[in-house]
């Protein structure tokens, strides 16, 4: 039977026509017996509605999708005129505002403004000012029309201006609205547009409305609530008042008179429902308003539920009515009604926190009155479904007090029998698998050999556990191939004995036969991780911890494969939020390996921070803080992934120049127990160069490098880390100012880097190096005025150099200059030459030095 | 699902029982005793304190006894539904209908409205329960955890009940009250789902005998 036939209708698509048919088989029902087919009907009618609005809410889309299409062709509306100044543009406005066919119309608007905005002769900021006159006394209009205004004109300049703050807004204050108009938007005006969109008034009319209707909202937020009632009661007609002003009237009341307890207000409020209900007796809100109140001032529940029924069967498908009933029933001690009201309503509705309580409330009062009614018992189907209630809510010392002394049947005994063994379960988590096996053997009732079957097998500790328990697991499927919890027992059984892909499979299948299942979830995205569909594995277990963030396991697993599909901000924030979750010493060296890999990755490759170098090195201090709180595993200085750590964070450190942090953790790597890799220490050396350097740490560096350097310079050959720690010493002298020693290591230096062999591929890189390395010797020296250095190292750099280069020209010059200041003219006329001629040679680099050379040659 | 037997082992009268059940739906999620001042479980104590003590830290930032003042005090102030209810409440059925249409840049906000409209005038008291109900937890915990001691966890957990006699007048508004203070909290995954495991708290709560909402009478605070 269809939905349709269910209600005695055709098929139509037709809200109004739908309702009238549920009105009318609700009518005849005599609500203490036959509330449940009332729900029934409810529910037909609920389903058919949504029917109805996927069906208009389509043909809207595709109404939608035609007049963007068109949008070029409405841009044309205004092809035969031309808004070139505010005038022209704010008397189109007005045109448009005034008109209802067209007024909340974004492409009539749009038409206008590109109009102006392709015509103006004028900045379109002279527009700014008479549009925001023109909203101030036309301001009900959708936001989207608002939007294209903010799109097209610069308003947000005219806002942002002194003139605006210190002169404007002081002459006419009411332009302030339509800055909050135009900046937040005003969601009020746009869900009064939609409410009254079909209200039998003028447009003239409406706006009147909507305006006492937001200045009653007004005094709503200042708690004036009498001033909101007199906005709609005073200045609003009667026979102009549509259902949203009597029900906003009739709301301010009720609150009024039964939550803030206001003088006269419970005369006010029944004096204006009773009228409102004289121009409309069938509105839903209207309704509920009268059997609220009526509950509100209950002497007798019997009267009040009358009143809900009749209410009910003129309204039959607004849902407060049946809340109300449900409270009523309670009052009067009608559990059981109560009971199937509120259970009703869970299902339509799971959100609503006071079905669940009243459902809970309800079921606690039913069961204590079966306890004193002996007359369940005698009904085997009554009984046990009762029992699987109580089981459900582990009410057990109600079933125990229930128990019938002897009994024959079964069902009921194998039903008894799972009670005793779940209490003890779900009491100290200990299984009776003898009983749930008697139980299973006892028993032909599908739901409670299901029952048995599901707490046999859940909460399984071990995967071994699970594996031995493959015949069970096999009988509750093949009794139940449909049940989500019975599938994911299977693909558990496949986890067990490592066959992964079956598991997921199973887990797959499980999800669609139920997708709120949330503990498929979890096993699903381990499945996937021993599969290595790493990004299926996020996936999943990102639904899960939608629900459950403090189980370890699945942050775990985020963690780790979230890092795998490069995703390193979700696993470094993952890995943190596990280490806060678990006992210290519960944190593994692999763990915080992976975390801080994860940090260096986000922080070296993730686009969303690229470039932005204060936010990295302000993210990385803040964390590495957070990072030494965590205990180091035992055995962490001695294990490879610990050194590997520590290397991790010294580069992390590099890449955002916290040099002193990552100087910390060299050390830590050079005071390890054991070696760390060969290409850790290589790595580490050059950086702890750099950062003893940088931290001005000069003595220190000598004191470790020197005499060893010095050593073995003389004797190994192609040695680049020997090379940089003589560049490097060299480098500490100049920071000690000791310049002999300074220039006698940048000579060793330069002369010990020519003589490194070019057969590799670095040779271009090499020498680039060497040049601006003699050259800054050269520079250094000439800058300090230590001419005999001066000339040491401008021969050096020519016995170095044997390539001509531009910059021969230059260290020629000083040279010359050098040797001039020691009086030797013949050698300083030669390297002026020398200067000229490299300057002939390679034009444009040093013109000016040799421009000099020259003049002091010709005199 | 684990609960205990409520068996009163230490002889607390009612009106402190009534104190301790105030902290009841947080006690229940995490699967505490709800008939003793400490919220202890089975297992090793040390490896329980420590767990007690990182909650405290990484949930509330508490680390002693000055920043469980300092959020008991933020979750007196804290205005969280409330400011909804103020503005929607007054609201009729198709205004609430309308809301759904108009995009709001913050997704959770037409929930939240959903939310008033479900419980509109049914919930005065908003969701000051999950404020409350938080303090009752975070008192017994903080005692657990060795910055405050018995005697000050007993005088907190009145003055944080006589708040919540002020405001509600029986188990039922308070659960529902804390139900909504979780959805609130919970609003932008607002699904049935989301609340799940309230829901089954809750029903423990309203329904079991070995709970304390069900041993105790709202007015047990008086004895």
């Amino acid at each position: 039977m269809s939905d349709w036939d269910k209600l005695g209708i055709s098929p139509i698509n037709d809200k109004e026509y739908i309702f009238k048919a549920l009105k009318e088989s609700v009518h005849e029902l005599n609500f203490e017996d036959d509330l449940p087919q009332a729900f029934q009907y409810l529910k037909t009618y609920h389903s058919l509605i949504k029917k109805v609005e996927r069906t208009t809410a389509e043909l809207n889309k595709l109404a939608e999708g035609k007049a963007e299409n068109e949008d070029n062709v409405i841009l044309y509306l205004d092809s035969d005129r031309i808004y070139d100044t505010p005038t022209a543009l704010i008397a189109r406005f007005k045109e448009v505002y005034e008109n209802p066919a067209i007024r909340f119309n974004k492409l009539v608007w749009k038409s206008a403004i590109a109009n102006a905005v392709q015509h103006s002769t004028q900045s379109l900021s002279f527009y700014c000012m008479p549009i925001i006159k023109f909203l101030s006394s036309h301001y009900i209009l959708k936001s989207d029309v608002l939007t294209e205004l903010i799109k097209a004109f610069p308003f947000h300049e005219e806002f942002m201006s002194s003139a605006w703050r210190e002169v404007t807004l002081l002459k006419y204050p009411e332009l302030g609205a339509v800055e909050v108009l135009l900046t937040s938007g005003h969601s009020e005006i746009e869900i009064y547009i939609e409410v009254l969109k079909d209200a039998p008034l003028t447009l003239a009319e409406k706006d009147i409305v909507i305006r006492y209707l937001i200045e009653a909202d007004e005094h709503v937020k200042k708690r004036t609530y009498q001033q909101a009632f007199k906005s709609l009661a005073t200045r609003i007609p009667d026979n102009k008042r549509v259902p949203v002003v009597w029900h906003k009237m009739v709301n301010i009341a009720f609150m009024a008179a039964y939550r803030y307890h206001q003088e006269n207000a419970k005369e006010i409020f029944f004096n204006t429902l009773n009228y409102a209900l004289e121009f409309y007796p069938e509105d839903a809100h209207l309704l509920y308003m009268k059997v609220l109140g009526g509950y509100e001032e209950a002497q007798d529940y019997q009267i009040v539920k009358s009143s809900i029924i009749e209410a009910i069967k003129i309204c039959p498908s607004y849902q407060k009515l049946y809340y109300l009933l449900g409270k009523t029933y309670l009052q009067l001690k009608q559990y059981s009604q109560a009971l199937d009201v509120f259970r009703t309503l869970q299902k339509m509705d799971a959100l609503n926190g006071e079905y669940i309580v009243y459902t809970a409330v309800s079921f606690r009062h039913f069961i204590t009155n079966q306890l004193q009614d002996g007359s369940i018992k005698k009904d085997k189907t009554y009984y046990l479904n009762i029992i699987h209630q109580m089981i459900d809510q582990h009410l057990f010392e109600e079933i125990n007090e229930l128990q019938l002394e002897t009994t024959t049947d079964n069902d009921i005994q194998a039903l008894l029998i799972f009670s005793t063994a779940y209490e003890q379960y779900i009491l100290t988590g200990q299984k009776d698998f003898t009983a749930l096996e008697q139980v299973l053997t006892l028993t032909e009732d599908a739901k409670i050999i299901f029952r048995a079957f599901e707490n046999y097998l859940e909460n399984m500790l071990t995967w071994e556990e699970i594996a031995s328990r493959e015949g069970m697991i096999r009988r509750f499927y093949n009794g139940f191939p449909e049940s989500d919890v019975a599938t994911y027992h299977m693909g558990k059984y496949f986890h067990a004995i490592h066959d992964f892909k079956m598991a997921y499979d199973y887990y797959l299948k499980a999800l669609e036969i139920n997708p709120d299942n949330l503990d498929v979830y979890f096993s699903i995205s381990q499945a996937c991780e021993s599969l290595k569909y790493y990004d299926l594995a996020v996936k999943y277990i990102a639904v899960y911890m939608q629900y459950s963030r403090y189980h370890i396991s699945p942050v775990k697993i985020m963690a780790f494969c979230s890092f795998q599909v490069e995703e390193y901000y979700q696993s470094y924030t993952n890995y943190k939020w596990l280490f806060s979750l678990v006992n210290p010493s519960e944190i593994t060296t692999n763990q915080l390996l992976f975390c801080v890999s994860a940090l260096y990755n986000y922080i070296k490759f993730d686009k969303a921070i690229e470039g932005d170098s204060h936010y990295k090195r302000t993210f990385v201090k803040d964390e590495l803080e957070n990072f030494e709180s965590y205990k180091k595993p035992d055995g962490f200085y001695e294990d490879a992934e610990g050194h590997d750590t520590l290397y991790w964070l010294a580069m992390l450190c590099k890449h955002v120049e916290l040099d002193e942090e990552g100087l910390e953790y060299v050390r830590q790597i050079e005071t390890l127990g054991s070696l760390p890799a060969e290409w850790i220490i290589k790595d580490i050396t050059e950086y702890k160069l750099h950062c003893m350097r940088s931290l001005g740490l000069h003595q220190e560096l000598i004191d470790w490098l020197e005499d060893d350097v010095e050593e073995e310079i003389q004797t190994e050959i192609n040695d680049t880390e020997l090379a940089l720690k003589s560049f490097y010493i060299a480098f500490a002298y100049e920071g000690l100012d000791n310049i002999e020693k300074e220039f006698e290591w940048k000579l060793k230096t330069a002369f010990y880097y020519a003589s490194m062999d070019d057969a590799e591929s670095k040779e271009a890189h090499r020498l680039e190096w060497l040049e601006s390395f003699t050259v800054n010797i050269v520079n250094r020296f000439e800058s300090i005025f230590e001419r005999e250095k001066t000339i040491e190292a401008g021969k050096a750099y020519f016995k170095i150099q044997k390539e001509p280069h531009f910059r021969h020209a230059m260290v020629a010059h000083y040279m010359a200059v050098a040797y001039e200041a020691l009086n030797d003219k013949e050698n300083s006329l030669k390297y002026h030459q020398i200067c000229v001629d490299y300057n002939q040679l390679f034009p444009g680099y040093f013109e000016d030095l040799a421009e000099i050379s020259q003049l002091i040659i010709e005199n | 699902m684990k609960y205990y037997k409520y068996e009163n082992p230490d002889g607390l009268n009612r009106h402190q029982l009534w104190l301790l059940a105030t902290s009841g739906m947080l006690s229940q999620k995490n699967r505490e005793r709800h008939d003793v001042l400490l919220p202890e479980k089975e297992g090793n104590i040390q490896a329980l304190k420590g767990s007690s003590q990182r909650a405290l830290k990484r949930d509330y930032g508490i680390n002693n006894l000055s920043d469980l003042a300092d959020t008991l005090k933020y979750f007196d102030e804290i205005v969280t539904l409330k400011a909804f209810q103020n503005r929607w409440e007054f609201s009729s059925p198709a205004e609430f209908t309308a809301f759904t249409k108009v995009n709001a840049k913050d997704k959770s906000i037409p929930n939240v409205v959903d939310m008033v409209h479900k419980y509109q005038f049914n919930l005065p008291e908003s969701d000051q329960a999950w404020h409350y109900g938080r303090c009752s937890w975070l008192i017994r915990h903080a005692c657990y955890s060795g910055f405050i001691n018995e005697t000050e966890a007993w005088q907190l957990l009145e003055e944080n009940a006589a708040r919540i006699r002020q405001i509600f007048n029986s188990w039922e508004s308070f659960g529902i009250s804390y139900l909504a203070g979780a959805q609130y909290w919970k609003r932008k995954e607002y699904t049935a789902a989301a609340i799940s495991s309230y829901k089954l708290d809750l029903n423990f709560l309203l329904t079991n005998k070995n709970s304390p909402w069900v041993q105790l009478a709202w007015d047990d605070y008086n004895n």
